[in-house]
């Protein structure tokens, strides 16, 4: 900026940038938009302050949910969760305001402060077909979260969306939740998992397409696959349906087969919490289990609900401990791993 | 000790050591030159210049350090629970800044970044964040005489593309 310049100009205006910047620290960036409004110098210089670091945020958890009402709609509307350490709200708020957000982009009311851990959250109202808020909120984001998490997307328009949105992040922890998945939705649950290098997988619903063949295939693809199975009535469960063996969708269905191939493979850690159905495991199932997990020969950690044991039984077999709790007992597990430690430490419940 | 500090307008300034080492321009100027508290010929053959600092802003700066010369070192400054910045003006300094106009406060405010003076410097950033927190567009440029130069097409897009903050 030349003298005569800065001589026509209020003090103000004539401060060096770096010490307008200075300023701006100590002022929330709502009304930093405010002073974008004085001038086009102000405006380009909060332009240039809010891209004046290389900073790049540490995204903890970004949750997709979509919230379409039912499979007939065209509505493909979605909510996008970014939750993000407490100690980087202010930058990450400066880059989500101050980087030029298209005129389209709408807050979600009530989804946005503090998480009983102390992380920070913020969300956005999104359409699958909207391609310029999708890609700025993409912008904003770096490239590297903690988590993702996918609730309720199982249309094709919200998972290319989805697809758009990760595209080129990383991340090792993929959480799938809803009632019932489509064929698409495993579909590109498979996609995700290879592009993104995926190590561990969550998978929170009522039932998935081919369950059995679904999870021997991914078990080739991941280290850790934890499934949550959800009821069909969440509030209550109906007389006697939880004596009924289901996982998945898949009732009566021997597992053990199953669970021994998926930890023949790629995967060596498998935890399945079952509440809804708690003898989903049959005692049959169970004892091949714990005739052949410990034959295969690698380190494994297998944790599963099961409630068909009389008295609990705790044994060590070929380098690998068995237990399992007593069928009286609440939330009752059978539990077989290796008899190093370094698979408890891995999963995280 | 005394240390002689001259202006850009070729002012002297004869400020006790302690003064002088409140500013870490300054006290890196020293060390290059070989001045130190128990030498007095090195003070005495030496001054400091300050082609950055005028006279009027010099006097200022001084009797600001003048006041705070006893502080116990401090963190200056901190973080509110959205992640501003935040820093105590204390009265006293508020009184001090109260009184110079605001063409003078930016010159202090320069003066306190080349110099190096922390607290001065957060001072000065504080009390002029404080002026427009709070303030809608128009009377920030009002207060500061800053002449608007965007059309009113131009706000309407800068309003509309962040109207989903805006409470």
């Amino acid at each position: 900026m030349g003298d005569l310049t800065r001589q026509c100009m209020s003090p103000f205006e004539a401060l060096p940038k770096e010490l307008f910047w200075e300023i701006l620290e100590y002022i929330p960036p709502e009304s930093v938009l405010k002073l974008r409004l004085i001038s086009r110098l102000f405006k380009s210089r909060i332009s240039t302050y809010s891209i004046r670091t290389n900073y790049v945020p540490t995204i903890l958890q970004l949750h997709l949910r979509s919230e379409k009402q039912d499979n007939k709609s065209n509505d493909s509307a979605f909510v996008v969760v970014i939750e993000i350490s407490k100690d980087e709200r202010r930058q990450f708020e400066e880059r989500l305001l101050l980087s030029n957000p298209p005129t389209g982009l709408t807050e979600k009311k009530g989804l946005k402060g503090h998480t009983a851990s102390g992380a920070y959250i913020t969300s956005f109202n999104l359409q699958a077909e909207d391609k310029e808020d999708i890609e700025y909120l993409r912008s904003c984001l770096g490239e590297k979260i903690g988590s993702v998490l996918l609730t309720n997307c199982n249309d094709k328009g919200t998972l290319n969306a989805v697809t758009e949105f990760v595209d080129g992040i990383q991340f090792e922890s993929l959480e799938l939740s809803g009632n019932s998945m489509s064929s698409d939705a495993i579909c590109h649950l498979f996609a995700t998992v290879k592009s993104h290098n995926v190590h561990l997988l969550r998978i929170s619903a009522r039932q998935i397409p081919a369950p059995a063949e679904t999870l021997l295939e991914l078990a080739s693809l991941v280290h850790s696959i934890q499934i949550y199975q959800a009821a069909k009535n969440r509030r209550k469960l109906h007389a006697n349906e939880g004596e009924k063996s289901i996982l998945l969708g898949l009732e009566n269905f021997d597992w053990a087969p199953t669970f021994i191939g998926m930890l023949s493979r790629k995967l060596d850690t498998l935890y399945i919490r079952n509440l809804p159905y708690e003898r989903y495991l049959s005692r049959e199932s169970a004892d091949d289990l714990i005739e052949h997990l410990p034959k295969l020969g690698k380190e494994i950690y297998f944790k599963s609900t099961c409630k068909q044991f009389d008295s609990a039984l705790d044994c060590e077999q070929n380098g690998y401990s068995i237990h399992a709790d007593a069928s009286r007992e609440v939330n009752s597990y059978l539990i077989i791993k290796s008899s190093s430690n370094l698979y408890i430490e891995r999963v995280n419940y | 000790p005394n240390v002689k500090l001259v202006t850009s307008d070729n002012e002297e300034f004869v400020v006790d050591f302690r003064i002088a080492k409140m500013s870490v321009t300054v006290s890196r100027l020293m060390e290059a030159m070989n001045m130190s508290e128990t030498d007095d010929a090195s003070l005495l053959s030496n001054s400091i210049p300050l082609p950055n600092v005028t006279k009027a802003v010099m006097a200022r700066v001084i009797e600001w350090c003048e006041k705070h010369k006893n502080d116990e070192p401090k963190e200056e400054k901190e973080n509110d629970k959205r992640g501003r910045t935040t820093h105590v003006v204390s009265d006293w300094d508020k009184e001090f800044l109260k009184n110079d106009e605001f063409g003078r406060l930016c010159q202090l405010m320069g003066a306190a970044n080349y110099l190096e003076i922390k607290g001065l410097f957060n001072d000065i950033s504080q009390t002029i964040a404080n002026m427009i927190h709070g303030k809608k567009s128009d009377e920030i440029a009002e207060m500061f005489n800053i002449h608007c130069d965007l059309t009113e097409a131009e706000k309407k897009e800068i309003r509309k593309k962040t109207a989903w903050c805006e409470d």
